[in-house]
């Protein structure tokens, strides 16, 4: 499920962060944004995600033309660079929040976060919160969305730290036809 | 509760844990600053305050429960609690809104509502009453008159107390929720987005709960502060005793008559609102977890 972005603009006052960017990123594979620190990676990704809107140009996804589309009707998942836990949830509310909002059964939801967390071998953090995790659980990626998806089609990562790359990579493999972007 | 303490950068250990600042010091001196808080809440708050106790119970509980029980001391409450109900309910809606409004969106003229937001802290609520009253005073403000030809009495009748009272309090709301939800940040909001959430539904099961507790503050906050009001209900309302005359009226009203009935009835009902009111803050304090989700 490919991405087409065509002619797409961004900018934050006067500074311009993206400038008619034309980019196409093809199904089932993973690509790497890479450039230097306030290159307008993280932008690019979050116009994709559907948290910022571009100023000009469009984004397709699938297909279909995604530029106005919110972002909770994107599918696209997003992976924050500080993780951006719910630290009011615990560790599995954490991880079952996409399947609950979209009102899945909870023996469905309950059944895929233990799937995910034993994935991770995060079990026995389950009830944990954010808070009460070590340093090494929590920055270990376990919040990466792509984990929670039952219907993802692509995911994007601001992360720069390598266990999520990895994990995330796996986690895209086989059986999966996603195109994940990805910056480092 | 202090809610910041501004402690210059000492060589000294300070451990910052949530709100408490310690700041170990080499000397003595430590008991000098304590004393100094101590002595200036005596003379200010709590002998002040101890004396409003005292002099409700000078002649012991009797006179007191005789005074809680005439009809328009009775009247005087059940006014101010429905009033204060209706301003604190208005105040925690609007206060919500205004204060996401503030920390989510930028927009022209952000800046000048953020400080429009301090003008009831600021102007003399007795101003504030005087501007309801040239608004929608029946007979001389701008909408009053179109209002009560419609049927809807605004000043002298609770409808213009409430807004006073929620004209008074708003900010008090809004100036806790404003520094949670700028800490907080969008992050979490914005994670709930990207996986499926609606903005209604991003707000109540991630913003809310984060907030609830600044929110709970600001609410109590804003009931002491609306139970207590006096001079902008006193503009609009007239003080007509049992039709518009509030706690604090009445207080005021008592106090200012002859003879030890009124002056007992008068502190009776000034101690009756500071206890609500303190109250209603020790349960929210207590009720607060100690270690906040941050």
């Amino acid at each position: 499920m490919s991405i087409k972005i065509s002619g797409v603009g961004k900018r934050f006052g006067d500074f311009v962060a993206l400038s008619d960017i034309d980019l196409d990123i093809p199904s089932g594979q993973l690509t790497a944004l890479l450039g230097p620190s306030g290159g307008g990676k993280s932008t690019l990704l979050r116009i994709i995600a559907g948290l910022e809107l571009s100023d000009a140009g469009t984004v397709e996804i699938e297909g279909t033309d995604a530029t106005d589309l919110p972002a909770q009707k994107r599918n696209v998942g997003f992976v924050f660079q500080h993780y951006a836990a719910f630290r009011h949830m615990s560790v599995a509310a954490n991880v079952g929040f996409g399947l609950k909002i979209r009102k899945r059964p909870k023996k469905e939801i309950a059944g895929k976060v233990d799937e995910l967390l034993s994935l991770v071998h995060l079990s026995q953090f389950a009830d944990r919160l954010p808070s009460q995790l070590s340093p090494e659980v929590s920055g270990s990626g376990w919040r990466s969305p792509e984990h929670w998806r039952s219907s993802r089609r692509c995911s994007c990562s601001t992360s720069r730290s390598a266990p999520s790359t990895r994990r995330c990579a796996r986690s895209c493999g086989p059986g999966f036809a996603g195109s994940t972007t990805r910056c480092t | 509760m202090a809610e910041v303490l501004t402690v210059p950068p000492v060589t000294a250990r300070a451990a910052v844990t949530g709100k408490v600042i310690t700041v170990r010091s080499h000397s003595g001196f430590r008991w000098v600053p304590r004393l100094v808080v101590i002595t200036y809440l005596f003379f200010l708050v709590i002998w002040p305050v101890a004396l409003v106790a005292k002099a409700t119970f000078s002649r012991g509980l009797a006179p007191v429960i005789e005074a809680l029980q005439q009809p328009d001391v009775l009247f005087a409450f059940q006014l101010t609690l429905s009033i204060a109900f209706w301003a604190v309910l208005i105040n925690t809606v609007f206060g919500v809104i205004i204060s996401i409004l503030l920390t989510r969106y930028t927009f022209p003229g952000r800046r000048a509502l953020s400080a429009m937001i301090d003008v009831p802290l600021s102007v003399s609520p007795i101003v504030l009453g005087l501007a309801l009253l040239l608004v929608y005073s029946g007979r001389t403000g701008w909408l009053g008159g179109v209002l009560e030809s419609a049927g809807l009495q605004i000043v002298y009748a609770p409808p213009g107390m409430i807004m006073a009272t929620a004209f008074v309090s708003l900010p008090l709301v809004i100036r806790e929720l404003v520094p949670v939800l700028n800490e907080i940040g969008t992050d979490q909001e914005q994670a709930a987005r990207s996986l499926g959430a609606s903005a209604m539904q991003s707000f109540l099961r991630i913003t809310l709960p984060a907030i609830k507790w600044a929110l709970l503050y600001g609410v109590v906050l804003s009931l002491a502060r609306s139970l207590g009001e006096f001079g902008a209900v006193k503009i609009v309302s007239g003080g007509v005793a049992m039709r518009t005359q509030t706690a604090t009226l009445l207080v005021e009203e008592r106090y200012q008559q002859f003879g030890l009935d009124n002056t007992i009835t008068a502190y009776t009902a000034a101690f009756v609102l500071a206890l609500i009111a303190v109250i209603a803050l020790v349960v929210v304090t207590s009720l607060r977890p100690k270690e906040e989700y941050r």
